[in-house]
């Protein structure tokens, strides 16, 4: 089944799956009830609004169309380190994670741009329910796109240390892995919700 | 198959997935540009989006690989997500038509707040015909 795994967990593994699997998965089901609480929130919000924008003609569409692209490719190259890993190319590995790494940073830096943009316009979360919504949730995920460059980097740090043949190693980036591409799957929802829809 | 091997056949469809993601993307924008008849652009948006997710969470995410126990395990989260959005959405859906007011000058924000002495001077006045 885990056949990305080769390296052998037995003593990390207690219930079938191996415990770091099973911890990742616990802590992205709570990260699902907490980006779904916000949608649940936007839903009810947008109901109750006697009017509401349209992403079109308030956002900027083609930029988060490019940011949808580069998240998207860093899914790719991200999931190809954990490939060239489990291939113990470390070369492959190093290069792919840092793409992914350079991507996130420049999802963010399109992100800076568009709030500067935006508040330059005079557009502040409390400016409508609209923007409270937009800023809350590309901010939070934000947060999570700082959170997984760190992540990332950590891996890439510990590979070039002694991390690279230790036996946890390509688990540790399969789960990263996993986060980065529940990052992905929250822009995926958030990006038709608050920018085409 | 050895583990080198499997690492080698996925990349293929690792691509695949990718352009098949990027291919999702435009459409989901193409059909946003169209307007469609009001409920079919949600539904279209909403459709796509959920494929994307199943694409990456299945492929990506290594859930077509993966063990039962985990799929167990997501599905409790789904049904946990379900109760999360239908609850409030059909509570606010039943009590919408007995506070449409409120719920009308929660959404306005600043406008709403504008105009409150307009709705206090009529409160009273129509309590007492």
């Amino acid at each position: 089944m885990s056949a990305h795994a080769p390296a052998v967990q037995s003593p990390y593994e207690n219930t079938g799956v191996p415990d770091g699997k099973l911890a990742i998965w616990l802590f992205l089901a709570s990260e699902v009830m907490l980006f779904g609480t916000l949608f649940t929130s936007y839903i009810v919000l947008r109901t109750a609004a006697a009017s509401w924008p349209r992403g079109w003609d308030v956002l900027n569409v083609p930029l988060a169309t490019f940011n949808t692209f580069i998240l998207i490719a860093s899914s790719v190259t991200i999931v190809m380190a954990h490939a060239k890993a489990a291939a113990r190319d470390k070369k492959g590995f190093m290069l792919n994670m840092g793409l992914t790494v350079l991507m996130a940073f420049v999802f963010l830096v399109v992100k800076y741009f568009e709030y500067s943009s935006k508040f330059a316009h005079g557009h502040y979360p409390s400016t409508s329910i609209f923007y409270g919504i937009y800023f809350t949730t590309t901010g939070l995920h934000g947060i999570h796109i700082l959170g997984g460059i760190a992540w990332n980097l950590g891996l890439m740090w510990w590979a070039n240390r002694d991390g690279w043949d230790d036996r946890l190693f390509i688990g540790r980036v399969e789960y990263a892995g996993l986060y980065w591409h529940f990052v992905d799957v929250v822009w995926i929802f958030l990006f038709p919700a608050l920018y085409l829809l | 198959m050895s583990d080198h091997d499997d690492a080698q056949s996925h990349v293929k469809l690792y691509w695949m997935i990718g352009a098949a993601l990027f291919a999702l993307t435009i459409a989901t924008v193409g059909v946003s540009k169209v307007h469609l008849v009001h409920p079919w652009g949600l539904i279209v948006g909403l459709a796509i989006a959920t494929l994307k997710a199943g694409l990456v969470a299945a492929i990506f995410m290594h859930l077509k690989w993966e063990s039962r126990f985990i799929y167990y395990f997501l599905g409790v989260t789904l049904a946990a997500v379900i109760i999360l959005f239908a609850i409030p959405i059909w509570d606010f859906e039943y009590l919408r038509p007995l506070f449409v007011e409120h719920a009308d000058v929660a959404a306005q924000g600043h406008e709403a707040a504008a105009h409150p002495p307009v709705h206090g001077a009529e409160a009273p006045a129509s309590s007492h015909p």
